[in-house]
């Protein structure tokens, strides 16, 4: 008998284990809004006491920070030292990691209630999703007056870093073009090559470099191996041949179709595939990701490499005595232009963090140009553009940095789905997007895997068209809203335009 | 109750009680995620948001007309003919090596071979994909020796990569079945062997006739294992290849990956991943099924000899 009850309490105890285990998990993995907003609500409740209980004992907080901010490490780690001498009651917890490592695990760190205080929104997602997904508390319940005012005017954007006025993020930096191009100039010098201008002039400086090379130095150089970049090079290519072509992640048709058979596409990839079938690229493009290139390029391995902003602090702590410029993309027609960069959405408070006062209070610091001097030193060293007012005007002083700048600046507004109309936010919130991608195609074209690769593009035009209108369906957002009409290519797309539309 | 009978449910609960610890682990760490799945395939869902769309069937209908699931459905079953026999016959040949009790430094070579298990496989891709690299050791050695007249780009064409993707696979995972291997040339009694010896029969004779019709029906539990194991390769692909050039060497667990976090436009697509998954881990099941029933019959056929 004794047996039995021990069996009993055993396979009992078991049933409840299993089953509080299965019952606990689902629990925070719920995607209902009901056990959403329980928990916030009870997250909201006990924050306050929580932190003041931190506060009365001499246990710092732990912050946790996490993002992808690569370029701008060395100064992080300076503020970070700065932030908690000043703030003794904060231990930073940071962690920087690429992109694609912080898709994949924040993003299941968010669904397990688990994510750290401060995270960017990512690359794929828009802030009403995120916050429509509960994973950003409003901001400016926060955080100064004082300092939302410290930011350039238009900096936080309706849609960006707000939904309905109310605050949920702050920009890292003034957005810039990601796809201006780098040269090296000993290497141009060497061969007696001029800034190319024209495609043309392009592939012939890639191919005289590659031969002047003999293996020691190739034309071009891209990190083959990782999707945006090679996204973001067609599609630039595409724009400086004159077409209508939006940004990565976003969408505009011409003709009512996704515009990647047009001609100013295919001549891009044209570009391209006859660059690899020179000989002109860098052998182990199509395997590299983008900081390998970046490294290599510094390493006077190619003459061009196509990349944003943040090579240049990189470069000039790392290789001082590298000699590079910047150009803008060579351009195969009057009309073909560079895309004017778009600020992006970057950081928020986690809406489930125990600590939303320290981390408003880590957020107004980051960007504090009296106590800190972060925002001087990243300015100062290249990495990027300011948006704190004020900011750019003193400490501006890198010379690669103004030139990328200039040339940026002449890039023109395109426009903006989202902007006419914002049902197209729930459209990227539900719109699938086609495999072989633009990015799978360009890289495609490294490793020479198509015999036409015209054919390919066609298939991609055929499949996004009947994506993008299944993603206007389902989102309740008019297919044909994705159509400017008065847009022509070349010329800034400006809110007047907007307003003239029907 | 007769006494008998309650031996017998005595005699079960206990068997009970003693599995139920891994009984929970199972529901918790197999069942629940595979549970999970199925709900998932049924759903629109990126993985991200809470808002979960049912859509039934649809991801399953849209995975058949999926031409890149079906390239990457191949290219799994492509690696797996040519892992298993290569995996199988290598494993084999460095064991029937090890277990010669003419070798000396066993230990020693034993350990060379079985290293490259105990490496990560993650970290074991991002150091392979170094050494392939076109300024790397693989080639550099090809063209010191003149083998080639300018470096390989191994990574950068389709049929390199996927002789590249075989051959790091073969030197990781060889050491895991070699001592398998291992393990069922020990059980073979050396009364046979000697016997053999006694006879005449040299060493190719003597694994032909003796060693290999004892050791073949444990072969067949590791042709299963390693059929199963080629077909869910994921870790050193990813990190070698990343299943390029131009999904030459994306096989299904790449292509889930793929679909279940990343995305250009739009959010990443979780339900359609999870369809993906469960329709490949059934045919998996299918296979190690019909495999199982061949080495059962091939076994009853050897007993009944």
């Amino acid at each position: 008998m004794k047996m039995k009850k021990l069996l009993c309490v055993l396979l009992t105890f078991a049933l409840v284990a299993a089953l509080a285990g299965c019952g606990k998990t689902e629990g925070n993995n719920a995607s209902s809004d009901n056990a959403g907003k329980t928990t916030n609500t009870q997250t909201s409740e006990s924050e306050k006491t929580e932190e003041n209980k931190t506060t009365e004992t001499t246990e710092p907080i732990v912050l946790r920070v996490c993002d992808w901010s690569d370029s701008t490490a060395a100064a992080r780690e300076k503020f970070h030292e700065e932030f908690m001498k000043n703030n003794p009651d904060i231990k930073i917890e940071y962690s920087c990691m690429t992109i694609d490592q912080f898709s994949n695990s924040v993003v299941l760190a968010i669904s397990g209630g688990d994510a750290p205080d401060l995270f960017p929104v990512p690359s794929n997602m828009n802030l009403p999703t995120a916050v429509a997904s509960d994973w950003y508390l409003p901001m400016q319940d926060y955080v100064s007056q004082e300092f939302i005012d410290s930011f350039i005017d238009g900096t936080l954007e309706e849609g960006k870093q707000r939904i309905n006025g109310v605050l949920y993020t702050v920009p890292e930096n003034k957005g810039m073009t990601h796809s201006l191009i780098f040269y090296n100039t000993d290497i141009l010098e060497q061969c007696g090559l001029e800034v190319p201008t024209t495609f043309e002039e392009f592939r012939n400086a890639c191919k005289v470099v590659t031969e002047k090379g003999n293996g020691e130095f190739y034309g071009l150089i891209e990190g083959g191996n990782q999707a945006n970049r090679c996204d973001v090079m067609l599609r630039a290519f595409a724009q400086a041949a004159g077409g209508k072509i939006a940004v990565s992640n976003e969408a505009l048709t011409v003709n009512g179709r996704a515009p990647y058979d047009s001609p100013e596409v295919k001549l891009a990839a044209k570009l391209i595939s006859d660059i690899v079938n020179d000989g002109s690229v860098y052998p182990d493009t199509a395997s590299i990701a983008a900081p390998e290139a970046r490294e290599l390029f510094a390493q006077g391995k190619a003459a061009f490499l196509m990349q944003g902003n943040w090579c240049i602090g990189a470069w000039d702590s790392t290789y001082p005595d590298f000699h590079y410029s910047v150009m803008a993309v060579p351009k195969a027609s009057p009309n073909g232009y560079t895309a004017a960069g778009e600020n992006g959405t970057w950081m928020g408070i986690y809406k489930q963090t125990k600590h939303p006062e320290a981390a408003a209070r880590y957020i107004e610091a980051l960007y504090d140009t009296e106590t800190y001097s972060y925002q001087a030193d990243v300015v100062s060293a290249g990495s990027y553009i300011s948006v704190i007012k004020g900011v750019n005007e003193k400490y501006l002083t890198n010379e690669k940095m103004k030139k990328y700048y200039e040339l940026a600046s002449e890039g023109v507004a395109i426009p903006i789905a989202t902007t006419r109309d914002t049902g197209f936010y729930d459209f990227y919130g539900v719109v699938a997007g086609c495999t072989p991608n633009l990015a799978n195609i360009c890289q495609g074209i490294f490793s020479n895997s198509f015999e036409n690769v015209d054919e390919v593009l066609d298939q991609l035009a055929e499949a996004e068209t009947k994506n993008w209108q299944a993603g206007c369906e389902l989102a309740g957002v008019d297919f044909s809203k994705l159509e400017f009409d008065n847009w022509e290519a070349g010329k800034p797309y400006t809110d007047a335009d907007y307003s003239n539309l029907k | 109750m007769t006494a008998r009978k309650k031996k017998t449910i005595t005699t079960n609960l206990w068997c009970w009680a003693f599995v139920s610890l891994t009984l929970i682990f199972y529901i918790l760490f197999q069942g629940y995620p595979i549970i999970c799945s199925v709900i998932y395939s049924l759903h629109d869902w990126s993985g991200m948001t809470p808002d979960m769309r049912y859509v039934g069937l649809a991801n399953f209908k849209n995975l058949m007309k999926d031409a890149m699931f079906w390239s990457a459905f191949k290219n799994s079953f492509k690696y797996m003919a040519v892992m298993v026999p290569l995996e199988v016959s290598v494993s084999l040949l460095y064991a029937c090596l090890l277990n010669s009790p003419k070798l000396k430094g066993k230990t020693f070579y034993r350990a060379c071979l079985f290293l490259p298990v105990v490496i990560t496989a993650a970290v074991a891709g991002i150091v392979m994909s170094f050494i392939f690299s076109t300024g790397g050791a693989v080639n550099y050695i090809l063209t010191s020796l003149k083998i080639v007249d300018k470096a390989v780009n191994w990574m950068g064409n389709a049929k390199l990569a996927v002789a590249a993707v075989v051959l790091v696979s073969l030197w990781k995972d060889v050491g895991t079945y070699m001592l398998y291997w291992l393990a069922v040339l020990q059980g073979v009694s050396k009364d046979i062997i000697e016997a053999a010896e006694l006879d005449g029969a040299n060493s190719i004779k003597l694994f032909f006739y003796v060693t290999l019709p004892v050791i073949a029906p444990a072969a067949g539990v590791i042709v299963i294992l390693c059929t199963i194991n080629s077909l869910k390769a994921f870790d050193i692909i990813q990190t070698l290849t990343g299943g390029g050039p131009f999904f030459a060497t994306d096989v299904i667990a790449t292509y889930i990956y793929k679909m279940a976090f990343t995305a250009d436009i739009g959010m990443p697509r979780f339900g359609y991943a999870s369809a993906a998954s469960l329709t490949f881990g059934f045919v998996v099941i299918i296979i190690g099924v019909i495999l199982n029933l061949i080495k059962g019959k091939l076994q009853r056929k050897e007993t009944a000899r």
